[in-house]
């Protein structure tokens, strides 16, 4: 509205040279650069002055033109852009769908201080192994296992200690970890183990026969123990990669006092870290045959094991797990109902004596598929032992696919009336 | 504006003849300094912009100054006190008082000239009843001159209050003291840049219009390049069917070719040039089978039948995937839907994908079970033929020709065809999973499809199964296997009793369960499918009935493999002694 009063007062300003105005009112419509003109000559016609207000006003012209100009490029831009996301996110989710990972790399291990060997008193040795000799002792007024490392197998000592720190390695099943340290200038190396009252599971089966319902503890100890160690967990935001034994023997086995199984030795286990799913691990460690020969699996005897793919470890692991069972289990008073009880055998030492070699276990184990001797008379007059031919008979199956896993050992054996 | 700012003074500067001597001499006097500077002005503001606020200012104020006049006509106010010329004043009509004004006032002021000097002047001194001025300005050349001189009354406040946006950089002083504007110092105005505001918007609107089009233009041009490509491709490959097609010797089978690719040694499916001059041979027979993701068409060719699966279009990801896993070496095994041909066609304005394998009469596994009852030996045979074909999916095979582990992800009844023998064989692969140990990559297809929510493992619905570890599809193909032996148990006669067909958690869930549903009864409630008492009086079943439920527990980890299946099926049919 001032545009028109400042033109207005304009006009008033009539150029008297002008003579063309013919109406006695000064009449104009043209306006440019915001200023409208006309011209009269007669007295006073600028004061009759009609001012035709302009129909748009053409100030804001420009500026619809130019915001016509900058909105349809942009609305085009935007369509363009909203096009592109809707089929990036259609895509993404598809992707998603199936690409998600979960990255479980991370092996959470739970921290504990190096303990000093002066606050433990050391009493006895309770047995040598290959490369540690095991103390029994005393910390802080508990009594505890030692395994003492010399300086020259510290590898096999950070293997199991990296095992035994493991999150949530906490497990009825495995021995309780309680603390490692160095001793001596550091150059001896030892774990500080809980101890089991009846040692190992081997000078167990020797001593002791058991009864069905005590064999069933202990076989149910160890499968669960071994599935335990097998799985690969997700808890309170830690993560356990799955560990395969490797080295699963009676003698790597301890009996607690309430007679159950706690796995131990870890010297020999893989950690099989699930790197973006994938399963791997030190390729350095191509060393398959590792653990003790006569609970070796015909594949692994043999050396043809796919490398690759580290489920041959676990598979190996079932392997053992049968033969540990069967040996439970000959010491069991029912099983062998009428006759009496025999004596504890190493899987195979009834076929190829105490300490077979390995081309002799290739053959019977691998080429001719033997395994241990299930007696026929085996519990002819007990309710599972259909059950228990059948754990047996697929743990130690030839073919590593065709094995249980060890959680299904120990879900079949849940099965099992004590 | 400026314009009227230049017939404002212009009205004010009589220079017609017809005015009296007086005014003429006047006008002689000191008229020139002024028309110049008026001149100049209007040359300098003509094509200019709109000056907007100063202008406005000085507008209103000229307007504040003339409206008495206009209004009473006369009376000059206080700020008329020289003389100046009579403007407006026309002799022919002297009534007229709106132009008075004082005219004929003596010169009172003395004024410094330079530059702008009437031609009587002397000493550079001018005389006028208006203002002194001094004018700064740029000439050509970008210098700044500096000149001065007299401005006469008239419009003289107009001028002295000149447009800072003008075109030529100027600026205009004026005083009204004798001699006043030697001492004044006007200083050029900083350059005028263009309108920022009104002309940056037209500047930006034209960069995005452009730029825009631009981007529009190559998005076009690359689309159509890339739809002509296709085009041309496909045109190429209709020619080359063309050229094909006496490939394959008349009196050929199927079996013969089949038999010939095999020995050949790849084992991979036959060539792809008589897959496409197979495909293109097909006659359509009738329509056999409908599902989400296409029809299954009863085909012919030279006098054999064939199954013809024909994907909608929005399915090419699981056409493509179906077929890859088909044309995987050592893939050709009796309890795997044989496969004969896959091919594309075109027709102008959509593709049609076929799948071409052998046809099996007696439909799916679900078909058949519907309708046909089973036996303890019936039983082992299909469900131990089904354990091979899944075997023969899920096992690696080493080697430069090997085979990778296949997961197959889609297992039901449905996804089971019913060979003639009574034993089956496991169809539909276009939601596979590849996986190769020796690269250890899972080989994951691309499409949105999902399994059948019904048979979906645990891990599954609830989200939990680690998509990268290729075991974890294995253990849920094995879950689905459990409630497919289930379903086959339910049709075995023992004792005189079986059970209807139902689909597994019939009677948990409503028909096309939701994922929620599965998750509440499979996850949530950790429910099976329920087993009849008759189950456990029967040797065979009571072990079907272990072997399905170490196939469905909750945990992947414990559920059997595929072999140990095998195996047990195997075991059993052995003790029941019977020959497969």
């Amino acid at each position: 509205m001032q545009q028109a009063w400042l033109s207005l007062f304009i006009l008033l300003g009539c150029d008297v040279f002008q003579i063309e105005c013919p109406e006695s009112s000064c009449f104009s419509s043209s306006h440019k650069n915001n200023m409208a003109s006309c011209s009269c000559n007669t007295d006073f016609c600028n004061a009759n002055l009609t001012w035709l207000a302009p129909l748009s006003p053409s100030p804001s012209s420009w500026g619809v033109s130019s915001v016509c100009a900058l909105v349809i490029p942009l609305a085009l831009l935007l369509i363009l852009c909203v096009c592109m996301c809707l089929r990036f996110i259609r895509d993404g989710v598809a992707k998603l769908a199936y690409g998600r990972v979960t990255p479980q790399c991370s092996c959470h291990t739970s921290q504990s201080s190096d303990l000093d060997l002066s606050s433990i008193e050391l009493h006895q040795v309770l047995g040598q192994g290959h490369f540690a000799s095991v103390w029994s002792g005393c910390l802080r007024g508990v009594p505890v296992a030692v395994k003492v490392f010399p300086a020259s197998y510290k590898q096999e000592f950070l293997r199991e200690k990296k095992v035994y720190s493991l999150a949530l390695l906490d497990h009825a099943a495995v021995v309780h970890f309680l603390g490692a340290g160095s001793a001596w200038q550091n150059r001896d190396h030892f774990l500080v183990l809980e101890l089991a009252t009846h040692g190992s599971l081997r000078s167990f089966l020797c001593q002791n026969s058991s009864s069905w319902a005590c064999s069933l503890r202990l076989a149910r100890s160890l499968s669960q123990g071994l599935a335990f160690l097998h799985s690969d967990l997700q808890r309170n935001g830690k993560h356990k990669p799955s560990v395969a034994h490797g080295d699963l023997s009676s003698s790597n086995a301890v009996v607690r006092a309430d007679g159950s199984c706690a796995l131990c030795d870890f010297g020999c286990s893989t950690i099989l870290y699930s790197c973006y799913g994938q399963q791997h691990r030190d390729i350095s460690q191509v060393n398959t045959q590792v653990g003790t020969l006569c609970y070796m699996s015909p594949e692994v005897l043999e050396g043809y094991v796919n490398l690759g793919n580290s489920r041959y470890l676990l598979q190996g692991d079932v392997y053992a797990l049968g033969l540990l069972l069967w040996e439970v289990w000959t010491r069991c008073h029912e099983l062998s109902s009428g006759g009496a009880v025999p004596e504890h055998q190493l899987p195979y030492e009834a076929e190829l004596g105490v300490s077979p070699s390995q081309e002799d276990l290739v053959r019977l184990v691998s080429e001719c598929r033997e395994r241990p001797n299930v007696p026929k008379q085996w519990g002819q007059t007990f309710q599972g032992i259909h059950t228990i031919r059948e754990i047996l008979e697929d743990c130690w199956d030839h073919d590593p696919e065709a094995r249980l896993t060890a959680q299904c050992t120990a879900d079949r054996l849940a099965t099992l009336l004590p | 504006m400026s314009f009227h700012r230049g017939s404002a003074c212009e009205g004010c500067v009589p220079e017609e003849s017809g005015e009296t001597p007086h005014v003429d001499s006047l006008r002689q006097a000191d008229g020139n300094p002024a028309d110049n500077i008026a001149r100049l002005m209007r040359q300098g503001s003509r094509t200019s912009r709109m000056a907007r606020f100063p202008v406005c200012i000085a507008l209103l104020g000229a307007f504040l100054f003339f409206t008495p006049r206009a209004e009473g006509g006369q009376n000059p106010d206080h700020m008329l006190h020289g003389t100046g010329v009579k403007h407006g004043a026309d002799p022919k009509r002297p009534g007229d008082d709106a132009t008075v004004s004082p005219e004929d006032a003596a010169r009172f002021l003395s004024c410094y000239c330079s530059g702008h000097c009437p031609e009587d002047a002397k000493n550079n001194t001018c005389e006028t009843n208006g203002q002194c001025f001094a004018i700064i300005e740029e000439d050509e050349h970008g210098e700044a001159i500096l000149t001065s001189g007299c401005m006469k009354y008239e419009g003289s406040h107009f001028q002295c209050k000149d447009s800072p946006r003008a075109q030529t950089r100027r600026t205009i002083e004026c005083c009204q003291m004798d001699f006043c504007n030697r001492d004044l110092q006007p200083t050029l105005p900083p350059p005028v840049e263009q309108d920022p505001y009104f002309g940056s918007a037209h500047w930006l609107a034209f960069l995005i219009s452009a730029t825009v089009c631009c981007c529009t233009l190559i998005a076009i041009t690359v689309i159509c390049y890339y739809r002509y490509k296709w085009q041309t491709e496909r045109q190429r490959y209709h020619r080359d069917l063309e050229q094909d097609e006496a490939f394959i010797p008349v009196g050929e089978s199927l079996k013969d070719l089949i038999n010939q690719s095999q020995s050949s040694g790849s084992g991979s499916g036959l060539p792809l040039l008589v897959q496409r001059t197979i495909a293109k041979q097909i006659q359509m027979v009738r329509q056999i089978g409908k599902g989400r993701y296409g029809e299954v068409w009863l085909g012919r060719w030279r006098g054999e039948k064939v199954a013809v699966k024909v994907f909608f279009t929005r399915e090419e990801a699981s056409w493509f995937r179906e077929t890859e896993i088909y044309q995987t070496v050592l893939m050709r095994h009796e309890n795997i839907l044989g496969f004969i041909a896959a091919d594309i066609k075109g027709t102008g304005s959509f593709t049609q994908l076929f799948l071409i394998t052998d046809y099996h009469e007696n439909g799916s596994l679900y078909d058949y079970l519907k309708f046909t009852t089973l036996d303890t030996k019936s039983l082992l045979k299909l469900a131990y033929s089904a354990a091979c074909g899944l075997c023969h999916l899920h096992t690696e095979i080493y080697g430069t020709q090997g085979k990778p582990a296949i997961a197959h992800r889609d297992l039901k009844s449905k996804n089971i065809l019913m060979k003639k023998n009574g034993t089956c064989c496991i169809a539909d692969l276009g939601l596979a999973v590849k996986f190769n140990s020796d690269t250890n990559e899972v080989d994951i297809p691309l499409s949105t499809r999902v399994g059948t929510k019904r048979y979906m493992a645990p891990e599954v619905l609830d989200e939990t199964l680690n998509k990268n570890h290729f075991q974890a599809y294995i253990m849920a193909d094995i879950y689905s296997y459990g409630l497919i032996i289930w379903e086959m148990a339910r049709r075995c006669v023992t004792g005189g009793i079986v059970e209807e067909y139902q689909l597994p958690y019939y009677d948990m869930v409503p028909t096309d369960p939701s994922y929620e549903d599965m998750r509440e009864v499979v996850c949530v409630k950790c429910l099976r499918p329920t087993m009849s008492n008759r189950w456990n009086s029967d040797e065979c079943l009571r072990a079907m009935l272990k072997l399905m439920s170490e196939c469905w527990s909750y945990s992947p980890a414990s559920r059997l493999t595929v072999l140990r299946v095998k195996k047990t099926l195997a075991k059993m049919v052995e003790s029941q002694d019977i020959k497969i």
